[in-house]
């Protein structure tokens, strides 16, 4: 295995690190892997839409995921180690005996994504094999299995967000989106039309899903390999006696004796040094003017990371980036805040100096011109004939304006109810507690759409005639 | 910028190196979505455990008591990501467990704003089901960032340092040979912690692929390497 042309970082990691590396692996290439999944798995989706039913489908489809995860892998290996794609690389793979073992005997095993690499990179016959994982992995099967675990969620999240976005996008109302939904998923009484539709579904899943299921379990492989055989102090050691050549063959052979030499001899070296950086080459000063923040920011903006192994930094474009929607968001929320607030006073505050004088919607439609004769009859019309609002609105617009010929409490039109009920605090108890009564199952009604039984309304449209109208 | 360096630009690795503003570099490890779903996962359920204790205490009492679990319920569902970020210096309890903290972008702890921040937008990323978006988000992300980290300027990363275990029997110590930069130091110490997880034959096979430089073969190369290894850590 030619461990120069890998091309990712090498270096011990921990499983979890592992994982992460993987899913770097996967967006890093993830469009030649979706194809070679693509092209394998596609045959398989066309030949299962010739069952008849679902169950038959899906299992079919899903029977054969070894097949196509092969193809990825074979892709991500040549990949990995700065490989030429070709058909017949990638159909090695297929090779492999052991291949047909996960297409019968072990395919429920949620150990593949790690056994894979083994079977298809190292040419080991069953036993040596089975050691060769123990010894690799070390019994720590727990990424495997996470790895597998989250494959499973991601599918049903995918299929289960498909599915929904399809029904509510395509859906007038919330009621059908979320019964074609349900429907769907009802895999024993679905139609032709919604199995090929589901099984699509599950196809897009299945192949975002394989990419990293293969991509983590093949980093895996490759971390625990360079924790095993030292992957990465072989080519540290190598660049090592690359770089120091023969030169450094002379230097580490003698290396008591020089070390020897130079350590008798440091404060020798130390009078050197401190002469050295006394010089006047070293003591220049130059005062130089840069607008700091404005040179740094673009330095940062257009800044190439080259230097070091995809080692990159936060770019200060994404942090202005960040920043924008950081205070966009923070507005926002100042600006709901406010809002609330503000609905909250106009609603209930009694005396509010939020007001500004302006009716909020539902109470302007109390205002009206002229109170009909037949007042009472009208407004149990109204609230017999089902038109709940109108009949409060006109029972609470007819109280206010009762209670302010009466009482002459100098209601204005632009008062609102908590106002008028302030303004009539000092009325008599009895056409006090009838107004409030009309007043708090008008505003359950305006604001919370809170419809007040019969009984209540009865109640209070006779408390309204006897204490408020009665002269 | 050497061949050798040039070549390691393009591999792929998931370390953030950051320029701190005394002008030192370090290096995070920046989490990934398996293991911080794990964290999650943690979280949600340490939170739904107490909301749901609480509730089955509480309402019980009565109109008084429904309230009260109401009110602690959502102050505890909402506040529990900000209070342990910020009061516990990025790390949640889920977190902990993982070794995973919550800082900055420039790797500063984590403050009130952005905590609150990547907390209510932890909403946007479970949509449309089971965090996809935040999932989706965070595979495209070069720091691995959801949109809360996104518009918060937080990453998350390994907590745990890097465990170094004690070399084997180590009874001569060389000294340290010229031409070796730090790297390179770092090269021979990290062999040296290691050697329990070589084979011996493999461990005589990286030593002596120093072998034009150390002159030494078989178990002798091994014994030099360590011994080199051994000056280093204790500076000769």
């Amino acid at each position: 295995m030619q461990i120069e042309r890998l091309q990712v970082v090498l270096k011990p990691r921990t499983m979890w690190e592992s994982a992460d590396l993987g899913t770097k692996l996967a967006m890093r290439w993830f469009l030649p892997l979706s194809l070679s999944w693509v092209l394998l798995a596609l045959p398989f989706l066309l030949i299962s839409f010739q069952f008849d039913r679902f169950v038959i489908q899906l299992l079919f489809l899903w029977w054969f995921k070894p097949l196509y995860e092969r193809a990825v892998l074979m892709t991500l290996s040549i990949l990995i180690f700065d490989g030429r794609i070709t058909l017949g690389g990638v159909l090695k793979g297929f090779a492999d005996s052991r291949l047909w073992f996960y297409l019968t005997f072990f395919r429920l095993s949620w150990r593949r994504s790690e056994n894979t690499p083994i079977d298809a990179l190292e040419d080991l016959d069953f036993n040596t094999q089975s050691q060769r994982r123990n010894w690799l992995y070390a019994g720590d099967t727990r990424i495997a299995l996470i790895v597998s675990l989250f494959g499973l969620m991601i599918e049903a999240i995918i299929v289960l967000a498909i599915i929904s976005l399809f029904y509510f996008l395509t859906q007038s109302d919330f009621n059908s989106a979320y019964s074609g939904v349900l429907k769907i998923l009802n895999i024993n009484e679905i139609s032709k039309e919604e199995s090929i539709f589901l099984l699509i579904a599950v196809f897009l899943a299945m192949w975002v899903s394989a990419i990293f299921y293969v991509s983590v379990g093949f980093a895996t492989y490759i971390d625990r390999r360079t924790i095993k055989e030292g992957w990465d102090l072989e080519l540290g050691f190598k660049k090592i006696v690359n770089r120091l050549g023969v030169l450094a063959l002379g230097v580490f052979l003698v290396l008591p004796n020089v070390d020897l030499i130079a350590r008798e001899s440091d404060a020798e070296t130390d009078a050197i040094l401190e002469n050295v950086l006394d010089a006047p080459e070293f003591n220049q000063t130059k005062t130089i003017t840069v607008p700091e923040h404005l040179s740094q920011y673009f330095q940062d903006m257009f800044k190439v990371e080259d230097d070091g192994p995809t080692r990159y930094r936060v770019g200060i474009g994404s942090t202005i980036f960040a920043w924008i929607l950081k205070f966009l968001l923070i507005g926002a929320l100042i600006v709901a805040l406010v809002f609330f607030f503000y609905k909250f006073y106009a609603t209930y505050g009694i005396g509010s100096s939020l007001r500004t004088g302006e009716k909020s919607e539902p109470s302007q439609t109390v205002r009206i011109r002229a109170l009909p004769t037949n007042l009472v009859q009208t407004i149990r019309e109204d609230w017999s004939n089902g038109r709940i609002r109108d009949a409060l609105a006109l029972l609470y617009s007819a109280a206010v304006v009762y209670i302010d010929k009466k009482f002459s409490c100098d209601i204005l039109e632009s008062d609102t109810e908590g106002e008028c009920l302030r303004k009539t605090s000092t009325i008599d108890t009895e056409s006090r507690d009838a107004f409030q009564e009309v007043t708090r199952i008008w505003l359950r009604l305006a604001y919370g759409n809170s419809k007040p039984s019969d009984e209540i309304f009865e109640s209070a449209l006779l408390r309204f005639e006897k204490h408020i109208v009665a002269p | 910028m050497s061949a050798d360096d040039l070549t390691e630009v393009n591999k792929v690795d998931s370390t953030l190196m950051l320029d701190t503003f005394t002008g030192v570099e370090i290096e995070l490890q920046v989490a990934g979505v398996y293991i911080r779903g794990v964290a999650r996962l943690i979280d949600d359920v340490i939170r739904f455990l107490v909301v749901s204790a609480m509730s089955v205490l509480l309402i019980p009492t009565g109109l008084v008591g429904i309230g009260l679990a109401s009110v602690l319920g959502f102050f505890i569902w909402w506040t529990y990501n900000v209070l342990f970020e910020v009061l516990n210096n990025g790390v949640t309890p889920g977190k902990y467990y993982m070794g995973l903290r919550a800082v900055n972008a420039d790797g500063t702890p984590i403050g009130w704003i952005n905590s609150v921040i990547r907390s209510t937008l932890l909403v946007v990323d479970f949509l449309p089901f089971g965090y996809l978006i935040g999932i989706v988000t965070m595979a495209l992300s070069r720091t691995q960032q959801r949109i809360g980290d996104i518009v918060a300027g937080t990453i998350v990363v390994y907590n745990r340092s890097r465990n170094t275990r004690k070399s084997a029997d180590i009874r001569r110590a060389s000294p340290i040979p010229d031409g070796l930069n730090a790297d390179d130091q770092l090269l021979f110490l990290s062999f040296q912690e290691r050697l329990s997880d070589l084979s011996p034959e493999r461990a005589i096979e990286l030593a002596e692929t120093l072998e034009p430089l150390l002159g030494k073969n078989g178990q002798e190369a091994v014994i030099e390497v360590n011994a080199i290894a051994q000056g280093i850590r204790i500076g000769t």
